[in-house]
């Protein structure tokens, strides 16, 4: 297990290396930079000295091994030039990073449970009304993207009942300020665990297994909660990595609806303003993220099946 | 056994998952309060703010380094931080005049007719925040730092050469390019004649006031020198100045004293200020709201002291006793490429031109967006003195305006045909670039493509193709390596508001990225005279006629540029706020941090 966990890190540093180096490439090559919008007063010579200084007249090829040097010797992975003007941007980031894996942790051990409580539901009163209801709101909760839940919670919660605060307040308490965005961050994963798992229980509530655990006197729950569920939860596991993506990703607008001071908004603001640096470190720490993601995904599945064995030896 | 190792292992993740949630919730946003140092600190530490005007951004601060201000979101809070040496002041009588802030008087021509040598005395009663005394080397400092040739700040080029041009302080900047000469500090028009007196010596003779309007300039506020070098790198290649609350040092209106990364800043009333008595607010609170809906919300819930309304807002406010209106701060044009050899160059053809200028419905456009219809380059805010005179106000500059706000499609398609007919075309598909996030540029798109249709009927074709804004700016200002970078675009100039010729420095030969190429040398003459010329200086009326001769050469003869309208822009105030002026101050805005709240 142990050489299969390393295996799996030496591999993430290969993708994230293939990103880097495809996202510098992309972002030189798009349309725009850093002078857009400022160079209005600039004379021609005042231009060329500054894309000289950030060695912007060099070819792209030159500027990327400009850039391996200096991250292999100085650990130098430049400053911001747009947004947080010479801020070095593992400090932009440092200062961002936790609000926003705040909101995306916290959506995700909310919708887990949640989506296990709804689905184990539906499978158990199965075609009835409280399957229906269940499968209504799956269908709405995953038909509309996170951030119209933002705006709609925002507008009526917020703003018409005035039970939380509109946006982000750092003189309240983070769980009081940061529960909207959270709340609208969570639907669609919970849709999402609910669907799979009615499905993955309601075939599993058929088997044989549960007829003998019923004949040995178990009750239906009991029998469904001991046994069913955790035979159901492997495919499930496999949905929670691409709904933690999801969230870092919906993360991105709901952050800018609630003003929340996170990592997403400087991304999106990034990319439009050319500002090269940050958006590579921001596209480096969510590939990184999603990486580590699937890398646990895969160690627990050991932990909920025994008979999977990640990296094991193959009998013979 | 092997089932309790398997559930102590479930459990172990499962607390591990717990301290990295409760690891990721202790961060979070750097809540720097409090100055520490004199009388200022942080005294509202509950965030209640009672009293303080609270108005928000639209994105966080860049930077409080007005020298590298990249998008200029954080104008607002360097400006009521720092000081220049000259600056609007409320008179008390609902106006506002350029007076001297560090400045003790106005400046004084001390090599007589020559009008190149001015000198300036300072208060000796100025202070940074942290009580050190301001004197003539932190000017001198200031003004270096902002032409420091190896760290080629972005505003420094206006310090250079904005309004006045300072002796050899551009050749100083740029001294680094290749073919330029070495250039020394001393040869530099910027000396210190006392320890609170500067001699500022420029290239061309000038005068009083644009001298004061010079130094009213954002890039030539003052630099702490000692915060300003404690924020090196350690190879001394990047300087942090301005990047958070304890690398910057207020000395004006207000004291940063709180920063709360990408949602709060707060500014608290400076007792130093050199006009402290004008000041009536406790402090100001800046919020981060991206979306301007959340910001009316926030308004509608007393959260808020002001708010901009969206152009589809205004209808519902219009009868609103809270609501406020500015001149528009900037004019959309449909800018023509006519360096574009496609269609056998027809951009360059006058005779399209002017079907594009008469086919354009600026009344029916602009009622979309709210806005004002415009057919000419000086939009409405452009002042012609400080009385608060405008320039389209005067009736010599609207008698050369077209009747209909130029819209005449009969003409417009006779000029197409006779365009069509010289470029020895049978049809023609044009694109129009526009920046995809504009609310108001859209707009003008879609109408142009059917209007435009209608008129020149069949033969003729519109797409439209619409961009990331930085995209269409790129390619915008393209041409100059690729002529057919683009063929038509939505955009416009944003000039300053009290320089008459600021609107009109774009359309000269040789202006460094331009929209679209320009080389008429009567503009080019009347541009030089307008700007260097001594009757000029000395006689406004001289340099109106000056301005309307160019602007009627530019869209009355070269047809350089289709306008379609001014944006207008709009806001609400609380009632319970009197503002310091009653009418907009070009140059000084609304004034509002001399603002005061009145109770009923």
């Amino acid at each position: 297990m142990a050489k299969y966990i390393l295996k799996r890190i030496a591999g993430i540093f290969i993708v994230l290396f293939v990103v880097m180096t495809a996202a510098f490439f992309m972002m030189r090559l798009m349309p725009g930079g850093i002078l857009d919008g400022v160079e209005e007063n600039l004379s021609a010579d005042m231009r060329d000295l500054i894309y000289a200084k950030y060695d912007m007249d060099k070819p792209i090829w030159e500027q990327y091994l400009l850039f391996l040097k200096g991250i292999v010797t100085e650990w130098d992975w430049g400053v911001s030039l747009k947004l947080y003007v010479n801020v070095s941007v593992w400090d932009i980031l440092a200062e961002r990073i936790p609000i926003t894996l705040y909101l995306g942790f916290l959506s995700l051990l909310i919708s887990v449970p949640i989506g296990i409580a709804f689905g184990t539901l539906a499978a158990l009163k199965k075609n009835g009304i409280v399957d229906h209801a269940v499968s209504f709101l799956v269908v709405l909760f995953i038909s509309i993207p996170s951030f119209v839940m933002a705006t709609g919670l925002q507008y009526f919660v917020a703003y018409k009942w005035g039970w939380f605060p509109l946006i982000y307040d750092d003189s309240l308490p983070r769980i009081t300020t940061t529960f909207l965005p959270v709340l609208a961050l969570s639907f669609t994963p919970i849709a999402t665990i609910t669907r799979y798992l009615r499905a993955e229980l309601s075939e599993s509530l058929n088997s044989d297994y549960m007829l003998l655990a019923r004949t040995k006197g178990l009750t239906r729950v009991q029998a469904t909660l001991r046994h069913a569920l955790r035979n159901s939860l492997v495919p499930v596991v496999n949905v929670i990595v691409p709904a933690f993506i999801s969230i870092m990703g919906g993360s991105l607008v709901v952050e800018s609806i609630f003003g929340i001071p996170g990592l997403g908004g400087i991304t999106v603001r990034s990319i439009n303003v050319a500002d090269y640096s940050v958006t590579l470190a921001s596209l480096i720490y969510y590939t990184l993220i999603s990486l580590a993601a699937i890398l646990l995904v895969d160690i627990s599945y050991g932990l909920i099946d025994p008979r999977i064995r990640m990296g094991g030896r193959k009998d013979a | 056994m092997k089932h309790t190792r398997k559930k102590t292992k479930l459990k172990i993740m499962c607390m591990l998952l717990a301290l990295l949630f409760l690891f990721s919730g202790c961060g979070g946003p750097s809540a720097e309060e409090g100055s520490g140092d004199g009388e200022g600190g942080n005294a509202n530490a509950s965030g209640d703010y009672e009293g303080y005007y609270k108005t928000y951004l639209t994105a966080s601060i860049a930077t409080m380094n007005f020298l590298t201000d990249a998008d200029g979101t954080s104008t607002e809070l360097y400006s009521r931080s720092g000081l220049r040496l000259y600056n609007y002041v409320p008179d008390g009588n609902g106006g506002a005049s350029l007076e001297g802030e560090l400045a003790a008087s106005d400046p004084v021509c001390v090599d007589g007719d020559a009008g190149t040598t001015w000198e300036i005395t300072l208060r000796e009663d100025a202070k940074w925040q942290n009580g050190d005394a301001i004197t003539a080397d932190d000017v001198i400092f200031s003004l270096q730092t902002a032409l420091d040739p190896e760290q080629l700040y972005t505003e420094g080029s206006k310090a250079a050469n904005g309004l006045v041009e300072i002796r050899n302080a551009a050749a100083y900047l740029e001294q680094y390019a290749p073919g330029n000469s070495p250039v020394s500090w001393e040869d530099v028009g910027i000396k210190k004649t006392g320890d609170y007196t500067i001699q500022i010596i420029t290239e061309y003779k000038t005068n009083a006031e644009k001298i004061k309007q010079h130094f009213n300039m954002p890039s030539t506020m003052l630099v702490h020198q000692a915060t300003y070098e404690s924020c090196w790198d350690s190879s001394h290649a990047v300087n942090s100045y301005g990047s958070s609350l304890d690398k910057y040092m207020s000395c004006g209106e207000y004291i940063l004293t709180e920063w709360v990364t990408d949602s709060k800043y707060v500014l608290e009333k400076n007792p130093d200020y050199v006009h402290a008595d004008l000041i009536k607010l406790p402090g100001i609170v800046y919020r981060v709201v991206a979306d301007n809906n959340t910001a009316l919300e926030l308004f509608l819930q007393g959260e808020l002291t002001q708010v901009t309304l969206g152009s589809a807002e205004i209808e519902n406010y219009l009868q609103d006793p809270r609501y406020m209106s500015d001149p528009p701060l900037q004019q959309l044009n449909v800018l023509i490429n006519n360096r574009n050899t496609d269609n056998n160059g027809i951009l360059n053809n006058l005779n399209f031109r002017k079907a594009l200028f008469y086919a354009t419905d600026r009344e029916s456009i602009a009622a979309l967006r709210n806005a004002i219809p415009a057919t000419y380059i000086l939009g409405t805010k452009m002042m012609v003195d400080e009385s608060g005179t405008t320039f389209r106000s005067l009736e010599s500059s609207s008698a050369y305006l077209p009747e209909n706000y130029g819209y005449d499609p009969e003409y417009a398609r006779e000029c197409y045909d006779l365009a069509m007919q010289e470029c020895g075309l049978t049809s023609l598909n044009l694109t129009v670039i526009f920046s995809e996030s504009s609310p108001n540029q859209r707009p003008i798109a879609e109408y142009i493509q059917t209007s435009w249709k209608e008129i020149f009927g069949d033969s003729f074709s519109l797409t439209l193709d619409p961009k990331p804004t930085t995209v269409a700016y790129s390619q915008r200002k393209g041409w100059t390596s690729n002529p057919n970078s683009y063929e038509l675009a939505i955009e416009g100039y944003v000039p300053v508001d009290n320089i008459l010729t600021d609107a009109l420095k774009f359309y000269t030969t040789g202006y460094p990225n331009a929209n679209e190429y320009n080389n008429n040398e009567r503009v080019d003459a009347l541009y030089q005279e307008a700007v260097y010329g001594e009757q000029a200086l000395n006689d406004n009326d001289y340099l109106i006629s000056l301005v309307q001769q160019m602007e009627q050469i530019l869209i009355y003869e070269d047809y350089i540029t289709c306008p379609v309208f001014e944006i207008p822009n709009a806001w609400l105030l609380d009632e319970h706020v009197v503002l310091p002026v009653t009418e907009r101050v070009p140059g000084g805005g609304w004034m509002t941090d001399f603002a005061e709240f009145v109770t009923e």
